[in-house]
């Protein structure tokens, strides 16, 4: 693991509706350095996917990156023009999202789906494209892969369909992969091959990952560290490790008891009580105060800071567990 | 939760010997016989009064289809099941009537199964209308019992869906599966579409209405750690087959099948320590076409332990390998260690 491939610093993304504006993402910030996989996880809403949108400046109108600096190898993305942009994306930084049926263009073969970027990016004539397709379809796990090329997205099985979503995402090298809960919609036994095999490209490849999931399970078998989201701010991160087994922040805690586990039936699970805030009308205080077992009366009022707690840890919390 | 006694408890639904097979359609000049989905092709189990059973498997695997036969919202293509001794096909507009009233479905999505413009009360109220049961004030008083018992309050029977969570909605679904006090409930994926909080709510919601109304469960799910939470007793499928029935301790435990190994083995869990210690099996491969299903084991082309040409050549049994506890594969069945089997000769007959 090497310095650091991204920094997101303060980030906040707000959607101006008419009467109203929903903070999304209510000054985040996290890290990802290079050779390393990163989790973002926590419940809908929680603001995961407006946060990577926000990296690629991908954000739908009417949502608006407010503040925050987004720095890739040192560079703030958000300083550069929208045509610079369009060189990164799908090239130095690549995303795959969650429904590839819906991702990718039912109109286009395989082949031409990953020769795209190829052909774009990298200026490839269309033969070397298609050869290189090929490569990456194998690369990716799929069985017969020059066959494959000729297929159209509805052919192939969903587990396919993702295989050649992060083909294309790696068409081009990527220093950076962001994947928005890529695996939602697959099997068990197909998920835990897509993520044996982004370990396996992380350490052939070099690539950060970024790693949007619900999933905690999803974590603790993927990731090195995990960032916990709630209500648009990060509630802990750390190493995916302590965050799971010592968590600190009282959200991350109950997140882990609502979980049903394996090897323990019989205890009872702890729902969350409660509802996530009105992200168009968040508390002064900690978002998750009002939710919360351990919450004073300073919870509610005072703007809680992300505090560093050693060990490469941090936890927005007044009283943090030890 | 206490296992029911497998003895004194009678058995409310019998599975026997059932097929499901959808015709597909072919090619004007399509040649050969006609192509079918093998969605189920002989599966074979019981569920006893009060008992929660788990289906599960991956998409493909006929589990829904199986439920969905048991609802009689699909007719099987052969075999038969039975609700308490008497078979639920042919039977007359009235028996099928009563039956009904008897069995109800928890869906998989509480935001596509419920009407938008009915309001809860009168979607909980519905079954009742249909079977003509609680008439009157008795119906309204139900219905606020029923959305008081699931949780939600009763002045909500006046809102509309779109004004509740995902969680409080699969609240109305529950409420409205119990309305006519069912001796069974099939629920279809119940907490899939769910946040990690509201599921856990909707988990324990169903252990308690189970207790409370001595209810009969047949849960269908792909999510293991959900049927370890609720079930007794476990049926894994697939590929039309059952390959596993055992009692769910039993069956997380000492885990015969290869499959199922694989499929328990591949469930994320959040803690890091099990994830470090436990054997992680990566099946290769996907799930092959139910359309055309491999010969043999149906398991063989992605199975981690297979042994030879007798898992293609040779379609395993159901057989109990401990007692309660169910295996159809030929680890367990003695046709490899024995010499003398015709397959192993057939196999060595090869060779020559």
């Amino acid at each position: 693991m090497g310095e650091a491939l991204l920094e997101v610093d303060d980030l906040h993304t707000h959607f101006h509706l008419k009467n109203k504006t929903v903070r999304a993402v209510n000054g985040v910030s996290f890290a990802i350095k290079r050779g390393e996989i990163v989790g973002i996880a926590g419940e809908s809403g929680a603001g995961k996917s407006v946060a990577c949108l926000s990296i690629l400046r991908l954000v739908p109108s009417p949502g608006r990156i407010e503040r925050g600096r987004i720095l890739f190898t040192g560079e703030d993305l958000l300083t550069k023009s929208e045509r610079q942009m369009r060189e990164l994306r799908g090239q130095t930084v690549s995303m795959v999202f969650e429904d590839p049926l819906n991702s990718l263009d039912p109109a286009y073969t395989v082949g031409n789906l990953i020769g795209e970027a190829l052909i774009l990016h990298k200026g490839l004539s269309k033969r070397e494209a298609w050869k290189k397709a090929g490569e990456l379809l194998r690369l990716v796990g799929i069985p017969d892969p020059e066959r494959r090329l000729d297929n159209y997205a509805h052919e192939l099985s969903g587990g396919m369909q993702q295989r050649v979503m992060i083909a294309i995402a790696l068409s081009c090298d990527p220093a950076l992969l962001i994947a928005d809960n890529p695996t939602t919609a697959l099997d068990v036994t197909i998920q835990i091959q897509i993520l044996d095999l982004v370990k396996q490209l992380r350490d052939r490849l070099g690539m950060g990952v970024l790693w949007i999931t619900h999933d905690l399970g999803v974590v603790a078998k993927l990731c090195d560290r995990v960032v916990i989201m709630y209500a648009g701010e990060v509630m802990e991160q750390g190493p995916v490790y302590g965050v799971l087994k010592h968590p600190r922040h009282p959200y991350t805690r109950r997140l882990i008891d609502a979980l049903p586990k394996l090897g323990r039936p019989e205890q009872r699970l702890m729902p969350i009580e409660g509802r996530p805030p009105d992200p168009a009308n968040l508390p002064a205080g900690c978002p998750f105060a009002p939710r919360c077992h351990k919450a004073r009366a300073d919870c509610e009022t005072t703007e809680v800071p992300l505090i560093e707690t050693g060990d490469g840890r941090s936890v927005r919390c007044l009283f943090p567990e030890e | 939760m206490a296992t029911p006694d497998p003895v004194s408890t009678p058995v409310l639904l019998e599975v026997r010997a059932l097929v499901k097979h959808f015709p597909v359609r072919r090619g004007l000049w399509a040649s050969g016989p006609p192509a079918a989905v093998r969605a189920v092709d002989g599966i074979s189990f019981d569920i006893r009064s009060g008992e929660t059973v788990g289906l599960v498997g991956e998409s493909g695997c006929g589990k829904t289809t199986t439920g969905r036969m048991i609802m009689k919202l699909i007719a099987p293509t052969s075999g038969d099941i039975r609700f308490e001794g008497r078979s639920i096909e042919g039977i007359s507009f009235e028996q099928e009537r009563a039956y009904r009233r008897q069995v109800q479905m928890v869906f998989q999505d509480p935001y596509s199964s419920l009407n938008p413009r009915m309001t809860v009360g009168s979607i909980v109220g519905y079954p009742m209308r249909i079977q003509n049961v609680y008439p009157g004030p008795a119906r309204d008083a139900r219905i606020r019992e029923l959305l008081e018992l699931v949780g939600l309050s009763r002045y909500q029977a006046s809102w509309y869906p779109h004004e509740f969570s995902g969680g409080e909605r699969q609240r109305v679904g529950i409420a409205a599966a119990l309305a006519l006090n069912p001796k069974f409930v099939f629920c279809d994926e119940p907490v899939s579409s769910l946040d990690v909080s509201a599921q856990a709510q909707i988990l324990n919601l169903l252990k308690d209405v189970r207790r409370e109304f001595n209810l009969t469960i047949l849960i269908v799910t792909h999510n293991l750690s959900v049927v370890e939470y609720l079930s007794d007793r476990v049926v894994v499928m697939y590929l039309g087959k059952i390959v596993e029935v055992a009692n769910t301790a039993d069956l997380y435990r000492e885990t015969l099948h290869p499959y199922s190994k694989a499929l328990i083995s591949a469930i994320p869990t959040p803690d890091p320590d099990v994830e470090r210690e436990r054997e992680q099996i990566i099946l290769r491969g996907e799930i092959p076409s139910p359309l055309n299903p491999p010969t043999g084991c149906r398991f063989h082309t992605r199975c981690q332990s297979y042994i030879g040409d007798v898992c293609r050549d040779v379609e395993p049994e159901l057989r109990e390998v401990r007692p309660g506890h169910f295996t159809a594969c030929h680890l367990y069945s003695g046709l490899v260690a024995a010499p003398a089997a015709p397959a192993a000769t057939r196999a060595a007959g090869q060779l020559v």
